[in-house]
């Protein structure tokens, strides 16, 4: 069962969820910390433009981590997020709206291969459709083009987890297609940064063959 | 002769914890799938929870409505109860399987 994964930075530590998950009979004996990931999420919101671009090319972040998401509130960090490499995930506040989230920006990501992350926690609370208004008005203005997305639904505790399967059917309803959001991209997207770490990857589109063994 | 025209989906759901009454579920699916399409989803849906067991129920709802289905079964919000969608199959021998071998397994 690959389940939502913990979206925000002041989360429970990996170890932490993992040892809770244990202790409940959650998960079996021998998933670890391999059938885990850490990511960091460092967001508009909560700090500047400088200091995320300043701890995004501190390199002993990129040892720690697997995956590196940013969560824009202006055009500038939006375009920054958006061309960066080092950067996997770009997260959409519907708060910001279609000044910064267009058809244009969109190309731009699929260009460099960059995910979108949609957060679908507002489902859980009572009243919800403006923020789907929001959403749906973001998601619609990026078209046809071929843009991944990731969900979440930002469990705070590991009983609000749900499964990828049923986060696909809640994005479903507001027009994000199966195909689009589908487990796999942040599936490869994990095992490139994950060889990268180890050296099997020394630069993008080369690949050390039997450096495993 | 009368003819079928709805295919349906049976989706077995299993709770981490004992499982809630069947009026219950069923209430607050109701209260869900309201919420999230409205009457007439609500009533094209044509849910029925089949039964329920020690650590799971079974749920049939229409072809159509089978994603509206598992969203609002995402949304089921019981005290500490994590819920999962184990398998969603078309005829209700297929998830009758999946159960025996489950408990054969806790036997075992």
């Amino acid at each position: 069962m690959f389940v939502s994964y913990f979206g925000h930075q002041d989360d429970e530590s990996l170890a932490d969820v993992i040892s809770f998950l244990k202790n409940h009979e959650l998960i079996y004996e021998k998933c670890s910390a391999k059938n885990f990931y850490n990511r960091l999420t460092f967001s508009e919101f909560d700090s500047t433009f400088k200091e995320i671009r300043k701890q995004i090319s501190n390199h002993s972040i990129r040892k720690s981590t697997d995956l590196l998401v940013v969560e824009p509130k202006t055009a500038g960090t939006a375009a920054f997020a958006a061309r960066d490499g080092r950067i996997d995930v770009v997260r959409i506040n519907p708060k910001v709206g279609l000044s910064i989230y267009n058809k244009r920006y969109a190309q731009r990501l699929v260009e460099n291969d960059t995910l979108v992350e949609i957060d679908l926690s507002f489902y859980f609370k009572n009243y919800y459709s403006k923020e789907i208004r929001q959403l749906y008005r973001i998601v619609t203005s990026f078209g046809a083009t071929p843009v991944k997305y990731v969900l979440t639904n930002s469990p705070r505790h590991p009983f609000q987890l749900r499964s990828y399967r049923g986060l696909q059917s809640l994005a479903q309803l507001f027009g994000i297609e199966r195909h689009a959001s589908a487990n796999r991209h942040i599936r490869e997207k994990l095992m490139v940064n994950r060889k990268k770490r180890e050296g099997i990857i020394p630069t993008p589109g080369v690949e050390l063959i039997g450096r495993e063994e | 002769m009368v003819v079928k025209n709805e295919r349906k989906r049976y989706i077995l759901v299993e709770f981490y914890r004992s499982p809630p009454s069947k009026r219950e579920l069923i209430n607050q699916l109701r209260n869900n799938i309201e919420s999230l399409g409205g009457q007439l989803a609500l009533a094209k849906a044509s849910i029925h929870v089949i039964d329920v067991l020690d650590h799971f129920a079974i749920i049939r709802a229409t072809t159509e409505s089978r994603d509206l289905v598992e969203s609002a079964i995402q949304l089921l919000d019981f005290d500490d109860n994590l819920v999962t969608i184990r398998v969603v199959s078309g005829t209700i021998a297929k998830i009758n399987t999946l159960l025996n071998q489950e408990y054969r397994d806790e036997i075992d």
